[in-house]
């Protein structure tokens, strides 16, 4: 389910429909004139050029080598994330932002052209990859980080560098010769920008308004000022002490997952970028263009492996979420959801799974009209938890469904469902059950009932002390024929019976073990109180204000017939 | 959750060998009890012996462990009694007669 609403939050990430995906459009006619352009449209274009052109205008001021290249250029994040989110027919608004920005530049026009197509069809390609190898842009798993990184921040700035630089030789303002060093700059800034601010901005968009983050709004707080002081003392020394910052980092991954890594990686950067641009900090090498090297390299690594941690804990998460999901289904599947309403008689139920939310329970009840007039009830324990055991519950609760209704006698029943677990279970797998039959008449009711390895029923008759009634029969699954003894009791009005899963007299075992006698003193203490009071009265008396988790499943029934 | 210390200890006597383990027989402790059991049947001990009366608690997964006991070897398993509580739960189980008991051993 959460992996359905996570695709359908992905999809509407992309404006256009899924059905293109895949068939290799050219770019240029998936952007023609399918519906007419909203006044929304525009205002989002408007939105890319001001967000390209003011951060252009920022990074240009951290330019290293020559003023066009820079060494972290926020603005090729920004065109990605826009066309990510908004869909590649944003790409208009890449173009007006990218040709302000490098119009003001002193190149000659053919350079700013140059530039500015190829800033614009680095967008669109890294777009298009990402979608047609649908990427999420929330970031989520594993592989998303991974094509990320591959497909946007490694091969689609590769576009922008070469058609830049390209520009920069035709309009005479590199020389040819240094191609590859003015290239390798320029690759590796767009790639920062694409690192920080992309990932900053799609998973910022995605992860919105962030309810789902583990962390607290003051410890974002703490570790935000943790990362802006923690690199001022880094960035401002010559010793290399950057892995100092890992901890911190780490620590914004388990707590805030996705946007944790993009905000402190963000600070760090951003920190880290201005004080090597000043010559200053533990990466500073005579040749400027080192120094960017090495900044860019370790910024690229961390945030690269920060993201693919983050990834790998929402990853976790989400499988946890499944098999949580998952377990309460079933376990929902193998009680009913409500009681039914028999004449006279009131029932009350419990149901108490132990251990992991994960797990499925081992107990299961039943509460069905099997004939004209004629109620049963079930209760019974499968050995061993998880999903083996809710196989043999499902197996149980529906063959005695079907089983009630043709057999004639509480043993015939048991017998049918011995035989089930005997064809189709392994060898040795077993059961514990008690199978109940009413018949309500005229001042009271006849209960006929058997047992297979069950802890016995409790009959509490009004006025009087609880005591067990019936006999134990064999556990059923083990022998080919079980000895299984039907029992018949009459109840009068204000009588009640109990009938539970040995969860309730182990559940503190061995510290504290109960027995039958134990229970029946326990439901004595509620003479005269309807069924629903004795189901809760029983397990409170039981789990006491014991802290400890029950070892065991618990379940119990209550019957009562209703006072005259 | 186990609050002592499980144990396996492991006596030979003769042609058979005597399992004892201490403290609780459940879904945490039963595959290292399992094993050693199945170690020893594959040593050529011509009985297996399981003795519970060390043992303070065991759910339906050591039973399951008896159960299967009694289906692979047959007559080369036996069970040693245990305390009360152990054997009050093969009694509500209805499987007292279906458990191969054996007396304890004579050693000690």
């Amino acid at each position: 389910l959460a992996e359905t609403s996570r695709w359908r939050a992905l999809d509407s990430c992309y404006p256009e429909s899924a059905a293109t995906v895949g068939k290799n459009v050219p770019i240029g006619a998936t952007i023609s004139q399918r519906e007419p352009l909203s006044a929304g449209y525009w205002a989002r274009i408007g939105a890319i050029a001001a967000a390209y052109y003011g951060s252009a205008k920022l990074g240009l001021d951290l330019a290293f080598a020559t003023e066009s290249v820079t060494a972290v250029w926020p603005p090729t994040g920004i065109a990605l994330a826009a066309l990510v989110l908004w869909g590649p027919r944003m790409w208009p608004g890449v173009l007006l932002g990218a040709f302000l920005a490098n119009a003001w530049t002193a190149v000659p026009a053919v350079t700013v052209l140059g530039i500015t197509c190829g800033n614009t069809l680095e967008a669109v390609v890294g777009a298009h990859l990402l979608r047609r190898f649908a990427v999420s842009p929330s970031l989520e798993r594993v592989r998303d980080v991974l094509a990320f990184v591959g497909l946007a921040a490694v091969l689609s700035t590769t576009v922008s560098a070469t058609i830049g630089v390209c520009s920069l030789i035709i309009g005479d303002e590199v020389q040819a010769g240094s191609f590859w060093s003015v290239w390798r700059v320029w690759w590796l800034g767009d790639m920062g920008g694409d690192l920080l601010v992309a990932t900053a901005i799609m998973v910022a968009a995605t992860h919105w308004p962030f309810r789902r983050l583990p962390g607290a709004p003051w410890e974002a707080v703490v570790l935000a000022g943790l990362s802006a002081g923690l690199s001022l003392v880094v960035f401002q020394r010559e010793a290399n002490l950057a892995y100092l910052l890992l901890p911190v980092l780490i620590w914004a991954v388990l707590r805030f997952w996705q946007p944790g890594v993009c905000a402190a990686s963000l600070i760090v950067a951003g920190i880290g970028v201005a004080f090597t641009a000043n010559d200053s900090g533990p990466f500073v090498r005579p040749n400027p263009d080192d120094s960017l090297l090495l900044a860019q390299t370790y910024f690229g690594v961390t945030g690269i492996t920060m993201l693919l941690l983050a990834a790998v804990v929402t990853e976790r998460r989400k499988a946890e979420d499944l098999a949580r999901h998952i377990a309460a289904t079933l376990q929902q599947s193998l009680v009913p959801r409500t009681l039914p309403d028999i004449p006279s008689v009131e029932v009350a139920a419990r149901y108490r799974a132990s251990g992991a939310a994960h797990r499925v329970g081992g107990d299961f009840y039943d509460v069905f009209e099997a004939g004209d007039g004629v109620w049963a009830l079930a209760i019974g324990d499968v050995c061993g938890k998880g999903a083996e055991a809710a196989a043999v519950t499902a197996l149980a609760r529906y063959t005695i469904r079907e089983a009630a209704v043709d057999e004639s006698r509480p043993s015939a029943v048991l017998a049918r469902l011995n035989a089930a677990i005997r064809r189709q279970r392994p060898a040795n797998e077993f059961c514990t059950a008690a199978f109940l039959e009413l018949r309500v008449r005229d001042g009271g009711a006849d209960l006929v009932f058997a047992t297979g390895g069950h802890p016995l029923p409790v009959l509490l008759r009004a006025g009087e002390t609880a005591e067990t009634v019936g006999h134990h029969g064999i556990a059923l699954g083990i022998r080919p024929d079980p000895e299984l003894t039907d029992e018949r009791i009459e109840l009068r009005p204000g009588d009640a019976l109990l009938v539970y899963t040995d969860g309730l007299t182990d559940c503190f075992a061995p510290a504290r073990m109960l027995g039958p006698e134990d229970i029946a003193s326990i439901v004595s203490r509620f003479d005269g109180q309807p069924a629903e009071a004795i189901a809760r009265g029983v397990e409170a008396a039981v789990l006491g204000d014991e802290r400890a988790e029950p070892r065991d499943d618990i379940a119990l029934l209550v019957l009562r017939l209703r006072p005259t | 959750m186990s609050t002592d210390p499980f144990s396996i200890s492991v006596t030979p006597d003769g042609d058979q060998v005597f399992v004892s383990p201490a403290g609780e027989i459940d879904m945490a402790t039963v595959g290292a009890l399992r094993t050693r059991m199945a170690e020893l049947g594959e040593q050529g001990f011509a009985r297996v012996v399981l003795d519970l009366r060390a043992v303070t608690f065991i759910d339906s997964s050591g039973l399951k462990l008896i159960l299967d006991g009694i289906s692979e070897k047959r007559s080369g398993f036996g069970v040693v009694a245990g305390p009360e509580p152990v054997q009050r739960m093969f009694e509500i189980l209805g499987i007292t007669d279906v458990i191969p008991f054996v007396p304890a051993p004579t050693s000690d």
